[in-house]
């Protein structure tokens, strides 16, 4: 008596919490939740999009929580994990492009006014033929 | 007032049905908000340029996700499922717009690497014209160092040879080499006696020395006036400036330029030999030309 009382107390729980007992774990949507933040993180994100990569491992955190008793918003925490991840993947990406654009731009105007500086004081010491400006 | 209250449970009863039912069957703010950024968040991507051809993936999976979104608010699925889906849907459309503002530095890196080729090859170009001025120049530089010598040389060659020339010249009129110089002596009998006219016999010699003087503009000519100790010092200091003067005048006359020669009368203060004979005094009286090297200076005395 006492033992189907407490199955049936079980049961109940276990249908007011997960909404939907029946749903499995989502283990492929975790696993690509994981890879995702990995990657983010590997990437440089802590640096370039780290407000992304905080949601997404928190969510995933909250994912991995929820695993077991509410698969429906485990699901949709690793969902948004895996989300927020590519986001903060393709920021990264972007930051990193216009860093880089930014030093070779850099770099050209160094060389530049170097070999501006030098053709000036070649001509001070001796007019030399004018060469044509860069656009 | 039995029919207000009959209303107000009805209306009460309506509530209490809606409350029921609300979890699948209203539409919540929660959603329409999140359904709201989502659209906004897709149309903001669909709007760039490049975004299906550069970011096509994202786009394809933010519309898929909004579609699902909205397909679930029309269903009247749970709020909560609804700003679920919304979210991955503005979430997709992010991930589109980072991936075009990538694409967009990737086109710019490739321009400006030609760019930074370009500075570069420029400055190469530079250095290989400044290189090539700098070899014009010494070598312009060397030929003209070298024709500097070659000209010293030549002009140190030119004043040797008018130096030779000169002194063959002078020696061809019997002038001879003393501690004052080259001496020219005209002996008395270019004069009549106790006269300062010059003889006819004197003019070949005349000519021979003004043309002389003429072709050595450098060389200066002083014209020196002798007697012997016959007579009193005011005589032969006045002959001996006549007879030098005549000279001057004569070398002049054949276009010597008066700067280049100078006449003194030195009287009886300079004998060549003794005044006891005739022939010493005939060799006292005289006048001498005496010549300063190619620089104008006369030898020292």
């Amino acid at each position: 008596m006492t033992r189907v009382g407490t199955s049936i107390a079980t049961l109940g729980v276990l249908l007011a919490g997960a909404g939907c007992a029946s749903e499995p774990k989502p283990t492929a949507e975790l696993a690509q939740a994981h890879s995702l933040v990995d990657q983010a993180e590997q990437s440089g994100a802590s640096q370039y999009a780290s407000a992304d990569l905080a949601m997404a491992r928190s969510k995933l955190q909250q994912a991995d929580l929820e695993a077991q008793r509410h698969p429906v918003e485990s699901l949709r925490s690793a969902q948004e994990a895996t989300v927020d991840a590519r986001v903060a993947l393709a920021r990264t990406n972007a930051a990193t492009a216009q860093v880089a654009l930014r030093d070779v731009d850099a770099g050209t105007q160094t060389l530049r006014s170097e070999t501006d500086r030098q053709s000036l004081q070649n001509e001070q010491a001796s007019p030399a033929a004018p060469l044509t400006t860069q656009p | 007032m039995a029919m207000q209250l009959k209303s107000s449970l009805s209306v009460a009863g309506g509530c209490a049905l809606a409350l029921l039912l609300s979890a699948c069957a209203t539409t919540s703010p929660e959603s329409e908000s999140a359904l709201d950024q989502a659209r906004a968040a897709v149309e903001r991507l669909q709007a760039q340029p490049l975004a299906a051809q550069q970011a096509g993936k994202a786009l394809q999976d933010a519309r898929d996700a909004l579609g699902n979104a909205e397909a679930a608010e029309r269903a009247h699925r749970p709020p909560e499922e609804v700003v679920h889906l919304a979210y991955l849907a503005r979430r997709d459309a992010e991930v589109g717009e980072a991936v075009l503002s990538e694409a967009a530095s990737r086109d710019a890196m490739a321009q400006a690497q030609a760019q930074r080729e370009r500075v570069l090859l420029q400055a190469r170009d530079r250095e290989a014209a400044l290189a090539r001025q700098q070899s014009l120049q010494s070598q312009a530089q060397a030929q003209q160092a070298q024709q500097q010598a070659q000209d010293a040389q030549q002009q140190a060659q030119d004043a040797q040879r008018e130096a030779s020339d000169a002194r063959q010249q002078l020696e061809a009129m019997q002038a001879k080499q003393t501690e004052r110089g080259l001496i020219l002596t005209l002996g008395n009998v270019l004069f009549d006696t106790n006269g300062d006219t010059l003889k006819p016999g004197a003019d070949e010699l005349m000519s021979r020395l003004a043309q002389f003087l003429s072709n050595h503009p450098d060389i200066k000519a002083r014209i020196e006036g002798h007697t012997d100790s016959t007579g009193s010092d005011d005589y032969n200091q006045a002959l001996s400036q006549r007879r030098a003067d005549a000279v001057a005048n004569a070398l002049e006359g054949r276009g010597v330029s008066a700067s280049q020669i100078q006449a003194v009368g030195r009287g009886k203060s300079a004998p060549v030999a003794g005044n006891d004979t005739s022939a010493g005094r005939q060799q006292n009286r005289r006048v001498e030309v005496i010549f300063s090297d190619t620089q104008g200076q006369f030898a020292s005395r």
